[in-house]
């Protein structure tokens, strides 16, 4: 389990390396949502977030010769878009903004509304003001957040795509979790919190 | 409430790999589930599959081999090929030596006492004195200002032997002093694009600015093209070392077997030496002071730090005598001084003789210096 290189995984690679089409076709069906939903968080035209795809597997297709054996391919994946999402983003936001790439990441959260219909009016209000707690996350937290459990990386993983060091990675999803903790500590959500952080931490082992 | 030890975040979030907490209360599990959700369903928008297939539809066509590019570039290829055959034959062909350097080669060199101008191969013509003058001009060559030659020949050679020296003033205005025992061979008129002489021995060279002409010196082992300038270049076929100073302006000099003024040569700025090694074909460069290179030419002889042995050398040279070294005492390594060679040779002698601590003998020619006894 704590390997996450699979048989499959492997042979699915060595065959993107030798030029299979079929094997560019398998990987485009396993992970373009995942770059598409990534890409969102940066641009919200679809357009712009689609010649990035188009971008990062015909340069894959092209540089195979030069392809490194054992990676862990979604890690891969996700490190070289985000490298072209990001220089897309330093391209239009040059002449408006001077903030790094990294600032225009963006993520809603929302209580879920089937959830709230069926909660009871406290755990609604709970709900509510977690979300809001957690929207008020720094783009770089909210980054960590999402590339970690909505594309289910390690620390690691995560520190190696955002360019920073683990550690620094580790304190940025505990400053978020600090931080939402010290904002609801008034309301009796302590122990939910809690859960919720076991379940986080615990999110990694479903992959 | 959850045990306390789990409640670190620290525990919690700094590892990948630990177990997870556990709650026992449902209505927490049912609330821990609903933020789960609420996490990990923010930025899962859908994308339309249609579109999806659309974009995979367009990925597919540039996932195909590029054109074997190996059928366009077989031209280039030989292109490439060719020229750098052409390059490599043109720089490694023997080329024909340079006439004047053949010509200069090629001399027969007769053992002289007198300074003698050769005009041709055949005609020569001895010159009287220890300073011999020549100047080129109009009507020929004017030799110590009196009597007037026709210098009709295509390349001339002043010869200079040990003892004499002699000024020259070519026809372009340079004006060279050859020290003793040395032959420069040179056109009586410049005709070609490129002023061109043969030095062997010693030479300082006042070269007349010409920016249409460059002026060339060829030696055996060092070649020198110069930019309007003064030089002095020491090139006697018995050393082991040929050397150029420059004086002033520039030059670029380079081994005489390069042939060719490419990147190995290198040009050098006033107050550089450049040596020539003989035996390894090596190039220095270095700072020197200049006018331990060039006092020759107003008859003293300066050194710093030389060898006793390399200063009898030059004087064997200037006085045409034999001067031999029988003494191995330490110091005779590294002589300074400065000698005035207008004066006969039994006062330098002396002066060497006492700041050393040696004794001469003469016997005919050749003279011995010996320890004091």
């Amino acid at each position: 389990m704590k390997d996450r290189l699979t048989a499959e995984d492997n042979i699915l690679w060595n065959n993107v390396i030798l030029g299979d089409q079929q094997a560019y076709r398998e990987l485009y069906e396993m992970y373009a949502d995942m770059l598409f939903r990534y890409g969102l968080r940066y641009v919200k035209d679809t357009s712009t977030i689609k010649d990035c795809i188009q971008d990062l597997f015909t340069s894959l297709y092209h540089h195979r010769h030069n392809l490194a054996r054992n990676v862990n391919i979604r890690f891969y994946l996700l490190r070289s878009f985000r490298r072209k999402i990001h220089q897309v983003v330093k391209k239009n936001a040059a002449v408006l903004h001077t903030a790094s790439p990294e600032e225009y990441f963006s993520i809603i959260y929302e209580p879920d509304a089937e959830q709230l219909q069926i909660a009871a009016e406290q755990q609604q209000e709970m709900l509510r003001l977690l979300a809001r707690e957690l929207n008020e996350l720094p783009a770089r937290q909210k980054e960590v957040l999402f590339l970690k459990f909505n594309c289910s990386l390690s620390y690691e993983e995560v520190a190696g795509i955002m360019k920073i060091s683990v550690p620094t990675c580790r304190t940025l999803a505990y400053r978020a979790f600090r931080q939402l903790r010290a904002n609801m500590e008034k309301a009796p959500l302590l122990p939910l919190m809690f859960l919720l952080m076991a379940w986080l931490s615990r999110q990694h082992y479903k992959f | 409430m959850p045990d306390k030890k789990h409640l670190k975040l620290e525990d919690l979030l700094g590892n990948d790999h630990e177990p997870p907490a556990q709650s026992d209360d449902p209505l927490q599990q049912e609330m821990a589930a609903a933020v789960q959700r609420m996490i990990t369903s923010a930025g899962a928008e859908t994308w339309d599959p249609g579109d999806k297939a659309l974009l995979w539809e367009n990925i597919a066509t540039e996932l195909v081999p590029k054109p074997p590019v190996y059928r366009y570039l077989f031209p280039k290829m030989a292109a490439a090929a060719v020229v750098l055959l052409a390059v490599a034959a043109w720089l490694l062909w023997p080329r024909p030596e340079h006439p004047l350097v053949q010509f200069a080669r090629g001399q027969h060199i007769d053992s002289i006492t007198d300074t003698r101008l050769i005009l041709g191969q055949q005609s020569a013509v001895t010159l009287k004195g220890k300073n011999a003058s020549l100047v080129y001009g109009g009507k020929g060559v004017t030799i110590n200002a009196d009597s007037t030659l026709a210098s009709a020949a295509l390349y001339n050679t002043l010869m200079v032997p040990y003892g004499r020296r002699a000024r020259l003033q070519l026809e372009d205005g340079t004006v060279v002093q050859l020290n003793a025992g040395s032959r420069l061979v040179y056109p009586a008129v410049f005709r070609d694009k490129r002023r061109e002489v043969y030095l062997e021995g010693e030479a300082f060279f006042e070269v007349a600015p010409n920016a249409a002409s460059p002026f060339f010196v060829y030696a055996s082992g060092i070649e020198t093209e110069v930019l309007g300038t003064s030089f002095n270049i020491s090139a006697y076929p018995d050393d082991k070392q040929q050397s150029l100073v420059l004086a002033s302006g520039s030059v670029r000099t380079q081994l005489a077997s390069q042939r060719l003024f490419g990147k190995h040569s290198r040009q050098l700025k006033p107050g550089e030496m450049a040596t020539v090694n003989m035996e390894n074909e090596n190039m220095e460069v270095s700072t020197v002071n200049i006018a331990t290179y060039t006092a020759w030419k107003d008859g003293r002889l300066l050194f710093y730090s030389v060898p006793l042995k390399d200063i009898l050398k030059k004087l064997t040279r200037y006085y045409n005598v034999q001067l031999d070294l029988t003494s191995t005492q330490p110091g005779l390594e590294t002589c300074s001084g400065d000698l005035d060679l207008e004066e006969n040779l039994e006062n330098v002698l002396d002066v060497i003789c006492a700041t050393n601590s040696l004794r001469y003998e003469r016997h005919g020619q050749r003279i011995i210096l010996k320890e004091k006894d």
